[in-house]
């Protein structure tokens, strides 16, 4: 900077310290979070691998059944088409963004739910070996169900998110700057929203004509 | 491990801190993520420890921490929305409160600086990182941390206007 030296600006941000309020949180609760975390996972693979075997062998009973094959547990509204935002503009478009009633209790999201990471492995095969986005971890009303990868699309990359949050629990809102979002009720009668946000220098939205499709392919699934 | 683990936490926790706090200017989030990446780094330990070093453990706190903040902010519903002034909050004055109105003057510039461009003023005046090492925090090349240094000092500068003169430290 002219007027403004390095050392100068290294002295500033280091002034930043010294009125530091006391931390929030020691290293107890540290190990604490940790072993929380990795319990949770666990049963979470446990989960998804029971819930594979019986999505599978509900598959093959329908096939055997006579005519169970058309006898699909997709709900009307998850089979709907899935709405549909982009963000360029620098309004929120959905201050009014959809509220699915029902019960609902107290939990920690999951950011990174292993068995939703299976679905969205399925619906969008492009994205199986994405890397895992760093996110804090967020206690919410409701729980939920979250999953943040970086990906690449060619030359487009940035973050894709897939939130399904239960029923009763209000989908959470966006500010709209390259980004793409497309949601869909789903089968419980949740809501699943998968956002797609740029983080290339050309504004490319990686995955942004495949979200509805992937809506639409995890909606009944959730 | 345990023990390990809380020494290197005791040594480390408060320049976390304040990395997180200069990234996103409010304590309570800067407490979330710093809490979120030793977490991270406490689930990974026996893997990432380095032998008798533990600048292979920082590098991986400060890219975990960098990922949580710098992503959180592209996150859609938690996107900063940039204002093109420092806040007229900021108090500048060489008074007994010149520490807390030099914080917060430049707490509130950094907040106009992108996101990435934040991320490497911070890593390469706070933490005193090199073009190398900012790259491997933040995932990028060095040629990007040259010309995100650039553009984030000129967002920081334009941001400050004449309160530089105000900010800049005495003696």
């Amino acid at each position: 900077m002219s007027d403004l030296s390095d050392q100068d600006l290294t002295e500033l941000m280091r002034s930043a310290g010294p009125t530091a309020p006391p931390a929030a949180f020691g290293v107890d609760d540290v190990v604490r979070a940790s072993k929380r975390a990795t319990a949770r996972r666990r049963s979470a693979i446990a989960g998804g691998a029971a819930a594979a075997v019986l999505v599978f062998g509900g598959i093959g009973l329908a096939v055997g059944l006579p005519g169970g094959g058309a006898e699909t547990a997709t709900s009307s509204a998850a089979g709907g088409t899935p709405n549909f935002e982009r963000g360029d503009a620098a309004v929120p478009p959905n201050a009014a963004a959809p509220t699915v009633p029902g019960a609902s209790d107290t939990g920690c999201v999951p950011m990174q739910d292993p068995g939703l990471r299976a679905l969205l492995n399925e619906a969008l095969p492009q994205v199986a070996t994405a890397r895992e986005a760093a996110v804090p971890m967020v206690c919410k009303q409701g729980g939920g169900r979250e999953v943040h990868l970086e990906v690449d699309d060619g030359p487009a990359h940035g973050v894709l998110t897939v939130v399904f949050a239960p029923a009763g629990e209000p989908v959470e809102d966006g500010q709209p700057v390259g980004w793409a979002r497309a949601g869909a009720p789903t089968a419980s009668g949740g809501y699943v929203a998968v956002t797609s946000v740029s983080d290339s220098d050309s504004g490319a939205i990686p995955f942004e004509s495949q979200l509805a499709a992937v809506a639409s392919t995890l909606a009944p699934r959730l | 491990m345990e023990q390990e683990f809380a020494e290197y936490f005791d040594a480390r926790r408060d320049t976390v801190r304040r990395t997180a706090f200069l990234m996103c200017g409010d304590w309570h989030r800067a407490d979330d993520h710093a809490q979120a990446a030793f977490v991270a780094l406490h689930r990974h330990w026996r893997r990432i420890r380095g032998r008798d070093d533990n600048r292979v453990l920082d590098a991986w706190v400060r890219r975990t921490l960098m990922r949580s903040v710098v992503d959180e902010s592209r996150r859609p519903w938690r996107r900063e929305r940039f204002t093109p002034d420092v806040p007229d909050t900021a108090v500048r004055s060489h008074d007994a409160g010149d520490g807390v109105a030099t914080r917060e003057t430049l707490v509130a510039a950094l907040r106009t600086v992108p996101p990435r461009q934040r991320a490497v003023l911070v890593l390469r005046y706070f933490d005193d990182l090199d073009v190398a090492a900012t790259a491997e925090a933040l995932g990028c090349s060095e040629g990007t941390v040259k010309s995100q240094t650039s553009h984030g000092l000129a967002a920081l500068r334009a941001a400050l206007g004449d309160g530089i003169d105000d900010l800049r430290p005495a003696g």
